[in-house]
């Protein structure tokens, strides 16, 4: 059935379609023929329906189905119908039924006949017996027919082409036979065997080439004679026959189809080694015996160098550097080499027999059982690798291989090889740990390693790269830039990748790459992996994040730009005193540069002559303290000297233990300085505030700056105005320095101006500076001062405004650099003294000239009492002798005149006490003028005439004054008695009343008496005396003008005076007149005071 | 004879009128002679010419102080002796001082009594003729 083709699987629409048609027509005539003609109609839809259904091709699901399956619309309809019609139609279906079976499932050619079968089935009986008498009857005779016919035609058919088979058959067969004869012929005649046959009494009845090649005899000479005689030796030849002889009698050989090795005899007499196989054939009643003889010689030879090559192998074993051993099939070892013993640590006896499995690990033994088991079956090449446990101890790794030894197509033993690999095992062991080791310092090195690819995907990270990216180490792999980086720093990051790739080269660059969105340092190295042709097939790359290194070297960057920015010294030293640093500021504060003090010890700034103290403050720092605040002397790199302020702090390690120093000096030479000015200056204000008298300040000024400015001797040069000269007139120095020489000799000294130093000071009224005395041509006594060893010296003019006192001169033995701020501060200082000086001088004239004005107002209050009290004692003590009348009267006169003398001395007294209290104050109301002289020429008439003066009174005064009339009259009488004590005796005194424009004029002019025009200037000076006054002992207490003039100024009035020697002296006061009155209305009330 | 012999010439020398002619009337009124002067140069030149047998001077003069006269006269080989006392103003220690430095044999200060002085005048010239007829017995004798 499966070899038979599927009818529905015919190929072309017809084929296809065909069976189904016919299946259908068959059916539809079935239909016609079996159901009754009112039924008919139905029954054929239904069937057409079901049959296009069923054997539709198209029809899918019936497919798959079994091929049985498709008889079941059929017999379907067949059963329907033998339900319908009478059972002998259903009996008529189950004969057709085969009949369709075999028309369904036959070839074409049998469908074919049973359609033809049928069609003739049908139609014949129809076309013969005529339409109108065809019975229901003849239907069912009709069917018998039809299947009887179809049988009979398939059996036919089936005849016919067996038939046809066996012929075609028997014609192969024949074929073949020829084929075949023919095939033995040629294989007889290439065989490389010598093949002979020969019958029963041993003649050779068949010879093929090979048999000539082999015994050299051709096929006709040997065709014919007796086997034994030709190629069996002589010696051989009655065992060969009495064989023979034997089996044709017992029909057994020990040699019939067997193969043996014998001898054999060539052509030319040579006996050589032969194979044969002799095999008989019974023939009819007899036997015939065909024989194969190979000639082994070769394989004769090929065996005894077998032999010489397994010495060989012996020898090679036993020397070879691998251990070699061999067992039989069943495992027992047969042979062991050297090697193998000395790997194993066994003898070769002790390994024989199953004894070498003692060798192998006890732990091993039981897995290279195992592996034997399963590989020795199957044949394979046994291999493992395992250890021998040495009986004297130690281990041996071996990697051991054995192969089955195949003999015939059967295994006949093992041969195994075993080599140390305890080496191997180490170093691959130790290649194990190395990767390991490797990847535990990858993961737990700082460091973020990574391996990318020519196409920039990453192959290896470590464990710190993954942590960076916040990725696993195995998720990384494959990834790229682009999923860790931002577009920009991917592109930095692969023109490095791409550059390392071209040029082959490492390179190493520092990158800003934004990490969880905050930019972070790295430092990249990237390196090329090369493959064995040297050329880079990855990148490799080790980054160290930076960001904190970057951040304290950007803060360390700022420091140090804050240390070369400072002005102060910022020094780096080690602990022994080494610079190892030095800003810009120390190069300014000590004038080194960085190169020449970087490597020095820091001692070279201390002074040769100073004390060094850096050893101990190299001591402090080592200790760990810190110096602060430590005011040292250093030396600049131009030699001059400068006070430093240091301080010092110790650099500690973690330890805490000091390794270096900072230093931070300052210059502190200008503020010491300042300082020490101030303390001079402080020291000599106290000086001039603690001084008593111009004498006593001028020895503590000398002290106070010598000291304090380090000079060694102060001396003072006072002008001497009269002389015109210098003279030294204080000098100082310490009581430790002998210059009593020095000292006498500038006390003999006088310096003219511009002469010597102190001379050259008075001239040029400016401080001068001498840096060295010896070099100076204006120091004079130049041996005395080399003898002191005095070499610097300065000279300062002690100076008021507007002249100079003095000149102080300071000489020191040192060099001194004598600065600007020196001479400053000494200028002032002498400025100071100068001024001191006048003020004291000023002080002391006021003194004295208060001395004098008491001494003159006692004197002059002496003077009228003397008379007063001097006539009342004379008049008391003569009152009794009786006096005349005339005397006493005089007497009284006298001491009237000098009581008014004494009251105007008081009124003058009190009005300037007023006058400098500030209480001097006017009640004014209009005077008569002439009335007020007329008075006081009166008053001061017995006065004139007691001196033989003149006294005369002229002129008018338009109008009343406005004024105080008690002020007016002190005026007047001031000016008359003023007038008449300078008038020696016969001139005259007169008084001048007039007027000028609205004022009234009062002029007092006494004749004999001149005043020079210098002093007139001074005349209405309080207590100023004319010279006339002091050489002629003129009583009085230079008061009378001052009130004078103060009365007059107090009334908005003018006082003057005027004097030649021919005229004499005039002084004259303007007062302003009353306003708006004239002389006659307003006259009146005046004289009526008056009156 | 005595009486006589006692009396003498005074001078007496003030700028101040009133003072003058005070001193001159109690002196005068004792029986002495009495010269004046105004002024130093007044008063030295008098006692040259007429060699009084005491002076009296005030020291504030025009001219020549009291003081300065004083000087003079001592060293005038003919007045050298002449009894001197000084009339002051001045209350001053130093003027006392002064006075006997510059050879005066007495001191008055102002104001002064009148009859003072004269007692003063008397002593002096008692002292100094007491002192002349110690030192020169022989030679007036002679």
């Amino acid at each position: 059935m499966g070899e038979r083709p599927d009818p529905f699987r015919r190929e072309g629409l017809l084929g296809r379609v065909a069976p189904y048609a016919s299946i259908t027509i068959l059916a539809a005539v079935m239909a016609v023929v079996t159901v009754p003609p009112d039924r008919r109609g139905w029954v054929i839809a239904a069937l057409a329906i079901t049959s296009v259904i069923v054997t539709s091709p198209w029809t899918i699901p019936w497919q798959p189905l079994p091929m049985w399956t498709r008889a079941i619309p059929p017999l379907l309809y067949f059963f329907v119908v033998a339900m319908l019609r009478e059972s002998q139609d259903g009996f008529t279906a189950l004969v057709l039924l085969p009949v369709m079976w075999l028309a369904l499932h036959g070839t074409r050619k049998e469908v074919i006949a049973a359609i033809a079968g049928v069609g003739a089935t049908i139609l014949l009986p129809y076309l013969l017996i005529g339409g109108e008498r065809y019975q229901e009857a003849d239907l069912r005779r009709l069917a018998l027919w039809v299947g009887v016919s179809a049988i009979i035609g398939y059996t036919t058919e089936n005849l016919v082409r067996n038939s046809r088979r066996q012929a075609a058959a028997a014609a192969r067969h024949a074929d073949e036979l020829s084929e075949s004869e023919d095939r033995t012929r040629r294989i007889l005649e290439t065989a490389q065997d010598a093949f002979i046959a020969m019958d029963s009494q041993g003649k050779i009845t068949a010879w093929n080439p090979a048999a000539h090649r082999i015994f050299g005899w051709s096929e006709q000479e040997a065709i014919g004679r007796e086997l034994a005689e030709m190629i069996i030796p002589p010696a051989d030849r009655p065992a060969h026959r009495t064989g023979l002889a034997r089996f044709l009698e017992t029909g057994a050989g020990p040699v019939l189809d067997r193969c043996v090795e014998l001898s054999a005899l060539h052509r030319n007499g040579h006996e050589f080694p032969v194979e044969l196989t002799i095999s008989p054939m019974k023939v009819g009643d007899g036997y015939a015996f065909n024989a194969f003889l190979r000639d082994i010689r070769e394989r004769k030879q090929f065996e005894d160098q077998l032999a010489g090559s397994e010495a060989r192998f012996r020898t090679l074993t036993t020397t070879a550097p691998v251990g070699i051993f061999e067992t039989d099939a069943a495992g027992n070892c047969v042979f062991v080499n050297d090697r193998w013993c000395e790997l194993a640590g066994m003898s070769a006896e002790e390994a024989h027999g199953p004894g070498w499995m003692e060798a192998v690990h006890p732990d091993d033994r039981r897995r290279v059982e195992g592996i034997w088991r399963r590989a020795t079956p199957e044949g394979n090449v046994f291999s493992l690798e395992y250890r021998f446990a040495r009986r004297r101890g130690g281990e041996v790794w071996v990697s051991g291989q054995a192969i089955a030894v195949h003999t015939g197509g059967a295994i006949t033993g093992y041969l195994g090889t075993v080599t140390d690999i305890t080496d191997f095992r180490r170093m691959e062991q130790e290649l194990r740990e190395g990767r390991s080791r490797l990847q535990a310092i990858l993961d737990y090195s700082p460091a973020i390693f990574f391996v990318k690819d020519r196409r920039f995907r990453y192959r290896l990270v470590n464990r710190r790269f993954a942590q960076l990216f916040d990725i696993s180490t195995q998720d990384a792999v494959g990834k790229c830039d682009e999923d860790f980086l931002d577009p920009d720093a991917v592109e930095r990051v692969r023109a490095k990748d791409r550059r390392v790739l071209e040029t082959g080269e490492p390179i190493e660059h520092e990158e800003v790459l934004t990490i969880r969105g905050k930019p972070r340092d790295f430092l990249i190295m990237k390196f090329p992996l090369l493959d064995a042709d040297g050329s880079p097939y990855a990148i490799g790359g080790i980054s160290t994040d930076i960001t904190e290194r970057k951040q304290a070297e950007r803060e360390r960057g700022m420091l140090a730009a804050i240390v070369e920015a400072t002005q102060e010294a910022v020094i780096g030293k080690t602990l022994d005193g080494v610079v190892t640093s030095w800003n810009k500021g120390a190069e300014k504060v000590y004038g080194y540069s960085g190169e020449e003090a970087v490597g020095r010890p820091i001692s070279f700034l201390v002074p040769p002559d100073a004390e060094n103290d850096v050893p101990e403050l190299l001591e402090r720092l080592k200790r760990g303290e810190t110096v602060e605040a430590y005011d040292a002397v250093r030396r600049r790199k131009d030699g001059v000297q400068i006070e430093v302020s240091l301080s010092i702090s110790p650099v500690l390690d973690d330890a805490g233990n000091p390794v270096a120093a900072a230093v931070l000096a300052r210059d502190i030479t200008a503020h010491k300085r300042a300082q020490r000015y101030f303390r001079v200056q402080h020291s000599v204000s106290r000086a001039l505030t603690q001084a008593e008298s111009v004498l006593d300040v001028v020895p503590m000024v000398l002290r106070a700056l010598a000291e304090g400015m380090g000079w060694e001797i102060g001396e003072f040069w006072s002008v001497d105005e009269s002389a015109h000269v210098l003279r030294c007139n204080e000098i100082w120095y310490p009581s430790s320095i002998d210059a009593a020489e020095f000292e006498a000799m500038s006390r003999r000294l006088e310096f003219k101006p511009g002469i010597g130093l102190p001379g050259k000071v008075w001239q040029e009224e400016k401080p001068i500076r001498v840096v060295d005395l010896l070099d100076d041509e204006n120091f004079l006594p130049t041996s005395v001062a080399a003898k002191h060893g005095l070499r610097a010296a300065i000279g300062l003019p002690i100076r008021t405004r507007d002249r100079i006192l003095g000149v102080m001169v300071f000489f020191t033995r040192e060099s001194k650099a004598l600065d600007e701020d020196l001479v400053d501060m000494m200028a002032t200082v002498s400025l100071q003294v100068g001024q001191f000086l006048e003020r004291k001088r000023a002080e002391e004239e006021a003194d004295r000239l208060k001395e004098e004005f008491f001494s003159l107002v006692s004197h002059e209050f002496r003077t009228p009492l003397t008379s007063i009290i001097g006539y009342v004692q004379l008049l008391l003590e003569e009152d009794g002798d009786g006096l005349p009348r005339a005397q006493q009267l005089r007497f009284l006169e006298v001491i009237e005149r000098n009581g008014g003398r004494l009251l105007r001395l008081v009124n003058d007294l009190l009005l300037i006490s007023k006058v400098q209290a500030g209480r001097f104050s006017l009640v004014p109301r209009a005077v008569d003028m002439d009335q007020l002289a007329l008075q006081c020429v009166e008053a001061a008439r017995p006065e004139a005439d007691a001196h033989g003066i003149g006294l005369k009174l002229g002129g008018q005064v338009a109008g009343p004054v406005r004024g105080d009339p008690d002020r007016l009259a002190q005026l007047l009488d001031n000016l008359v008695s003023n007038a008449i004590k300078y008038t020696p005796p016969g001139e005259r005194v007169e008084v001048e009343l007039s007027n000028q424009q609205d004022r009234a004029i009062v002029a007092v002019t006494n004749t004999g008496a001149y005043i020079p025009p210098d002093e007139l200037a001074h005349l209405f000076e309080r207590f100023y005396r004319s010279s006339t006054a002091t050489s002629r002992e003129i009583p009085g207490v230079g008061l009378g003008l001052a009130i004078a003039q103060t009365i007059v100024e107090a009334h908005g009035g003018r006082i003057n005076a005027k004097s030649t020697p021919q005229d004499g002296t005039t002084f004259w006061a303007e007062l302003p007149r009353e306003p708006g009155g004239n002389g006659g209305s307003k006259s009146t009330p005046t004289k009526e005071v008056a009156a | 004879m005595s009486n006589e012999h006692e009396k003498g010439t005074v001078l007496l020398a003030d700028n101040d009128p009133d003072i003058l002619e005070l001193a001159r009337f109690r002196i005068e009124q004792a029986g002495y002679d009495v010269i004046t002067a105004r002024d130093g140069e007044h008063a030295l030149r008098l006692i040259v010419d007429c060699e009084p047998d005491i002076v009296i001077l005030d020291v504030t003069m025009p001219k020549l102080t009291g003081h300065e006269v004083t000087r003079q006269v001592r060293l005038h080989e003919r007045v050298a002796r002449t009894p001197v006392i000084i009339l002051s103003g001045s209350v001053k220690q130093s003027d006392i001082g002064l006075s006997l430095e510059a050879g005066a044999n007495d001191h008055i200060e102002k104001p002064f009594s009148p009859t003072k002085l004269l007692e003063r005048v008397k002593a002096l010239l008692a002292e100094h003729r007491a002192a002349n007829r110690s030192q020169q017995p022989d030679g007036r004798d002679r």
